[in-house]
């Protein structure tokens, strides 16, 4: 017969959950990789956004109404959605984890309902613009590519937005099942 | 190393075997997921360190962060991964039979896994000796509901660990 002050002694005196140097160095490690790959990502952001505004510049040049409205909603609603997806993962950043829990797990459950939105407004309109950009597109490319060109065009483009789609739905069915699970736990 | 690193490792050396107990009892005994989310603990640690303002004394702080990244980070685990793993639970007290101690953590980690998670944190902390008060803050309840809780989870996982 064990009262909670036994166990709570033999809780204590668990052993194997010691510091060691080693395990410090792989952490300060860790620490710094994330540091740097922050770093690159900004970089690598900044050039995107540099060389989609070049491409933007250079095809404005081009006079034809129905070329410049189907790159414009394929880029567009790609920039678009990225920008929001930027914009969450900064809210989420800014989710102060030194709250009590009770106030951190309403800040976690406002920032999943509100990607419900992203997942079940924005990203079908971003993909539905994006695909009607592409099929604008289509009687340009026709005319002006060769046929083997044009067919591997369409090919990489289904194979594109099936990838793409498989992948936001991975991701829009792992958070949806964290809000609900969020949702479910009780109240603190 | 700089002193931020300096006042990190000091911090990692005297907060590391609590905040891993804590993970381990959030991860059912699971030493590999628990050490995943100690280094996530440490890494949030590290990014909030320049905004600690010595509120709430640095132990409370920590073990909120502790609880909060077990809170948002413990339903990765699969399915499978939520077995316990209790080849690595050791006690280092000799005063009694080792074995018979080992089955008991065994059992208070089966008997911690079956509650809330918010009920979980509670007991952890309550474990881990911590204040009361201390508790109600790093919850954000207050501090006679944590009481009346902690009196009923003390007495569920007695009962639980002596298969009453």
């Amino acid at each position: 017969m064990n009262n909670f002050e036994d166990l709570q002694k033999k809780w204590q005196n668990q052993s194997g959950v010691s510091a060691t140097e080693d395990g410090f160095q792989s952490l300060l490690k860790s620490v710094k990789s994330i540091e740097q790959k922050q770093r690159t990502g900004n970089v690598v952001l900044t050039l995107t956004i540099i060389i989609l505004v070049s491409f933007l510049i250079y095809v404005s040049g081009y006079k034809s109404a129905t070329f410049m409205l189907g790159i414009g909603l394929m880029i567009g609603s790609l920039v678009f959605r990225i920008a929001i997806e930027l914009f969450s993962l900064k809210r989420l950043r800014s989710i102060n984890f030194s709250k009590d829990a009770n106030t951190f797990t309403e800040d976690l459950t406002t920032y999943y309902s509100l990607r419900k939105y992203t997942h079940y407004i924005i990203t079908p309109l971003a993909l539905v613009f994006y695909t009607v950009g592409f099929i604008i597109l289509l009687p340009l490319f026709k005319a002006s590519l060769s046929n083997g060109f044009y067919i591997y065009i369409i090919c990489s483009a289904v194979v594109f937005l099936t990838v793409f789609s498989v992948f936001i739905y991975r991701q829009a069915t792992k958070e949806l099942t964290k809000l609900k699970q969020l949702e479910m736990q009780e109240g603190v | 190393m700089s002193s931020k690193e300096i006042a990190y490792q000091k911090i990692y050396e005297e907060n590391y075997p609590k905040v891993m107990r804590l993970c381990m009892g959030y991860t059912a005994g699971n030493e590999s997921l628990a050490k995943d989310l100690v280094q996530e603990t440490f890494i949030k640690i590290w990014q909030n360190l320049d905004s600690f303002r010595n509120e709430s004394g640095i132990g409370t702080w920590i073990y909120r962060i502790c609880v909060n990244t077990c809170l948002a980070e413990i339903r990765r685990e699969r399915k499978k991964e939520r077995e316990l793993q209790i080849d690595s639970l050791q006690v280092s007290d000799s005063n009694d039979n080792p074995a018979e101690k080992e089955d008991m953590l065994v059992q208070l980690y089966k008997c911690i896994n079956k509650l809330s998670s918010t009920n979980k944190a509670i007991i952890l902390l309550e474990l881990e000796g911590l204040p009361q008060l201390e508790i109600s803050e790093i919850i954000g309840i207050k501090h006679e509901a944590v009481r009346t809780r902690i009196h009923r989870i003390k007495q569920q996982l007695t009962k639980c660990v002596n298969n009453e």
